[in-house]
């Protein structure tokens, strides 16, 4: 009985823990801002909503691959590979081949604003779809390959811009696109941007996909052990090839995101090692890098108190160096913290 | 470290040093209470056996022995000298060393270095190589097994001269309490066999020896007194030879434990699966047929290493088969995935649980569930509360001790974990299983869980090819039995024209 009850408060522990370490960051920051006052408003608190859905749509994919023992390094570079790509399609250009390939240019219609943006969504799904299939071929582990696409895809982006930003034409905006991020969202009984009750949207839904469906119990299966997963007629080929296609459609949304932030710019070097700060929401949640745990919730979680941290910076007046060494050392602590109590419940 | 000749080489060993009493040890890691006052003796140049139930804190103790772990409450002398490690480093200081269960050897180093790690000798921090040499030589000739090459990297080693690797770094470091843990869990007879002859030699020379097991035939083989532990604590403790084997059995269980071998009776039927001229890509050639009929129990014996692992694994589609054919129930489909398999009918008990078996950090209805899992959703979509009532039952059926079906299968036992492996077998509703070594490593109480369930199936009209080291079980379970050597299956025969000398000289034949 007392076994149970210890059990049962690990295992709360485990959703917990983020959360109580969220508290105390807003906590800290509402106490260093205690003069200004700024920190704790309501605006701010729309403020770090907004500044959180790039990374949370893209730690939602990442929390997808990670449980399933993986990892993709190239995030970064596919939202601005899909940036680059919706500004080309919004703007209709011609692409020119290098004299190698033989030259000769690609001339491509306009595409309506809302079909760029899809678009962008797809090359998201198909580049995760890329890493997929070498991961599940090759047997290469998903580090080494997704490094290698990394490069890639940043290159892609690189050519499709000739290396400078696209611009989105003016003619091209709607009058949703500006609101879909904004702080104050039309109409205004929305409360939070569009943007934001997207993310919250997807992570419902994706919490009952892990919770209550074959592929969910799947993938932890899979991180857990693979050869249990093979063993016990897993296909393990497919459902990896699913995962990365899947997280690949939500880090093209994320791309999309970025793209309305940036007003419709297609920048090739944006979001230039933004893998790492998903991969650390990712693990301050409770994923583990060796895969087969990992909750939506506690990425959630986890995407928060890397939002707070920067914007609790930027409010305490405290300068970029120092919030990078404090950064740092959070996901250290986390960690540690995870691994003591994952000792104490075995 | 300066060079002074390790005990056991030495003609004038202190037959006085290396007693141990372990007085009263008690450990708990959070609520649960490991060892709840464990007291034994160990006399110099005996062989002492250590048995108990898995879960009976067999382990746990030698942890604290061995200094891998600190006791709560409880005392230990070491030569007449108190004796309280707080590492193992210490241990090993103090003379005691432990060759464990799963061996903590690094792979690509070779023999020498494997031995001298940690205990290097130096001038001026360079290596002696040649005081290197000549101890691991002299540790190893000690041990009968000249043989093995200084050079050879570990890894290209069986498991058996693992083994001896180990237990040659322990006579270096001087060691006079050598504890076993497990040592033949994953050895042939044939190994087991030679591994006894080196106890036998280390006891002979004075050092006390440790010996930790389930097998009760081996401690009746090896050792000279037992001390019996259940539920962490000392039950009883006496001379092997004065102590018949059903009394043993009823202080590790602690009841009276009928028949280890439930007699099930089961007729076979029509033939469900046919292998023949099965090739795989191995190192060896392998060639083998076989055939087995509903209700029928078909054994597997050999050597470790002889393909019988891989045989199976090759049917199941987990190995690429080559060239043969594998029939099941009259459909030809020879190289087939596990998931066809499954869909097929076949199920397979892997010999590892920790590195295939089981899903270590997942729950116990997940893992008994995974092959079948697509029984309880509709769309994709689970009916959770359907499957823990389906769950339950099964758990039922097997006898698993455990807090509920959400509890994590690593936090189980050896003996339950395995009860969930076969479990996962039922549930999926397999008829033919092909089971790899299913006992390995596990307590009496529970191999006999799993013979009865094996039996129990086999009277549904289930068909069973078992692969097993221990001939003992292999006669008290199986219907027919085929002996594999060197890649070849050898006809199978039924079990009543088999003896032990025949199995063995078929497993070493060729």
């Amino acid at each position: 009985m007392r076994n149970r009850v210890v059990g049962s408060i690990a295992r709360a522990l485990t959703v917990l823990g983020p959360f109580l370490g969220l508290l105390a960051t807003i906590g800290l920051f509402a106490f260093l801002t205690r003069e200004s006052g700024q920190f704790l408003t309501v605006y701010n608190g729309r403020m770090i909503a907004v500044q959180t859905v790039i990374v949370a749509t893209a730690a939602l994919g990442m929390t997808l691959i990670m449980i399933a023992g993986g990892i993709d390094l190239s995030v970064g570079s596919v939202i601005a590979l899909v940036c680059v790509v919706i500004a080309r399609a919004a703007r209709g250009s011609e692409i020119a081949f290098p004299g190698f390939l033989g030259g000769g240019t690609l001339t491509l219609p306009v595409v309506p604003l809302i079909g760029a943006l899809l678009l962008g969504v797809v090359v998201g799904g198909l580049a995760g779809l890329a890493n997929g299939l070498l991961i599940s071929r090759l047997r290469v582990v998903p580090f080494i390959i997704t490094l290698g696409s990394m490069k890639i895809y940043r290159g892609f982006a690189k050519w499709l811009s000739n290396s400078t930003p696209v611009y989105m034409p003016q003619e091209a905006q709607t009058w949703w696109f500006g609101s879909a991020l904004s702080l104050v969202p039309r109409p205004a009984w929305l409360i939070l941007a569009p943007g934001v009750w997207i993310v919250v949207g997807l992570s419902l839904s994706l919490a009952l996909v892990l919770h209550y469906t074959l592929f969910g119990r799947y993938l932890y299966a899979i991180g857990s052990n693979e050869s249990t997963a093979r063993l016990c007629g897993v296909d393990v080929s497919r459902v990896k090839l699913a995962v990365y296609g899947l997280a690949g459609l939500l880090f093209g949304l994320a791309g999309v995101f970025q793209f309305i932030t940036l007003d419709g710019t297609g920048d090739p070097t944006t979001a230039d090692g933004l893998e790492l700060q998903v991969i650390a929401a990712v693990v301050i949640g409770g994923a583990s890098l060796s895969g087969g745990e990992g909750t939506i919730l506690g990425t959630l979680i986890g995407c928060l108190i890397m939002a707070v941290l920067s914007n609790g910076c930027f409010l305490a007046g405290i300068p970029n160096a120092i919030r990078d060494i404090i950064i740092g050392a959070i996901i250290i602590a986390a960690v540690t913290l995870d691994r003591f109590r994952r000792l104490r419940l075995a | 470290m300066r060079w002074t000749p390790p005990a056991c080489f030495r003609a004038d060993l202190d037959v006085s040093e290396g007693s141990l009493q372990v007085r009263d040890i008690v450990k708990s890691f959070g609520a649960s209470r490991a060892l709840n006052g464990v007291t034994f003796e160990l006399t110099p140049g005996e062989v002492h056996a250590i048995v108990g139930e898995n879960g009976a804190g067999k382990s746990t103790l030698m942890k604290v022995v061995s200094g891998a772990i600190r006791a709560d409450g409880g005392s230990m002398t070491l030569s007449g000298i108190s004796y309280d490690p707080r590492s193992a480093r210490e241990a090993k200081q103090r003379g005691v060393a432990m060759i464990y269960q799963e061996l903590a050897l690094a792979p690509h180093l070779s023999v020498e270095a494997n031995v001298m790690l940690g205990q290097e000798y130096t001038r001026l921090g360079v290596v002696r190589r040649h005081t290197h040499r000549e101890l691991v030589c002299a540790a190893l000739s000690l041990l009968d097994h000249s043989e093995l090459k200084l050079n050879a990297p570990v890894h290209t080693l069986g498991v058996a001269a693992r083994q001896l690797v180990e237990i040659a770094r322990a006579l270096v470091s001087d060691a006079r309490v050598i504890i076993f843990d497990e040592p033949t869990s994953s050895l042939t007879e044939h190994d087991s066999a030679r591994l006894f002859g080196v106890i036998r030699k280390l006891r002979a020379k004075g050092l006390s020896i440790v010996y930790i097991s389930h097998f009760l035939e081996e401690v009746r083989a090896i050792a000279d007194r037992y001390t019996v532990l259940r539920d962490g604590r000392t039950v009883a403790t006496g001379s092997i030879a004065d102590t018949d084997q059903r009394t043993l059995i009823r202080h590790m269980v602690g009841r009276v434990l009928e028949e280890i071998y439930p007699k099930i009776p089961h007729a076979p039927g029509e033939t469900i699966l046919e292998v023949s001229a099965l090739q795989t890509r191995h190192s060896f050639s392998m060639r083998a047929d076989l055939s087995v009929r509903r209700g029928e129990i078909l054994g597997i014996a050999g050597l470790i290493g002889a393909g019988r692992t891989e045989l199976i694994r090759a049917i199941f589609g987990l190995d690429r088969v080559i060239s043969g054919r594998v029939i099941v129930k009259g459909d030809e489909n020879t190289s087939a995935t596990p998931r066809q398999r499954i869909r097929q009918g076949l199920g397979f008990l892997s010999e590892d649980r920790k590195e295939e078996g089981l899903a270590l950090s997942r729950s116990i209805e997940d893992n008994l569930t995974y092959p079948a899992l697509g029984r309880h959703a509709r769309w994709g979509w689970l009916n959770l509360r359907e499957r823990r009532r389906d769950v339950g039952h099964f758990l039922k059926q097997v006898n698993v001790r455990c807090q509920g079906p959400g509890q994590s299968v690593g936090n189980l036992s050896g003996g339950n974990q395995q009860k969930i492996a076969m479990a996962r077998l039922l549930h999926q509703g397999a008829d033919v299983l092909l089971l790899d070594d299913p006992t390995r490593g596990i307590d009496v109480g529970s191999k006999a869980e799993i013979y009865r369930i094996i039996g129990e199936l086999a009277a549904k009209g289930v068909a069973v090819v078992m692969v097993s080291s221990s001939l003992p079980e292999l006669f008290g379970v199986c219907d027919r039995l085929a002996v594999m050597c060197r890649g070849t299956l050898s006809a199978a025969k039924p079990i009543t024209e088999w003896n032990q000398h025949s199995v063995m000289d078929s497993a070493t034949a060729g």
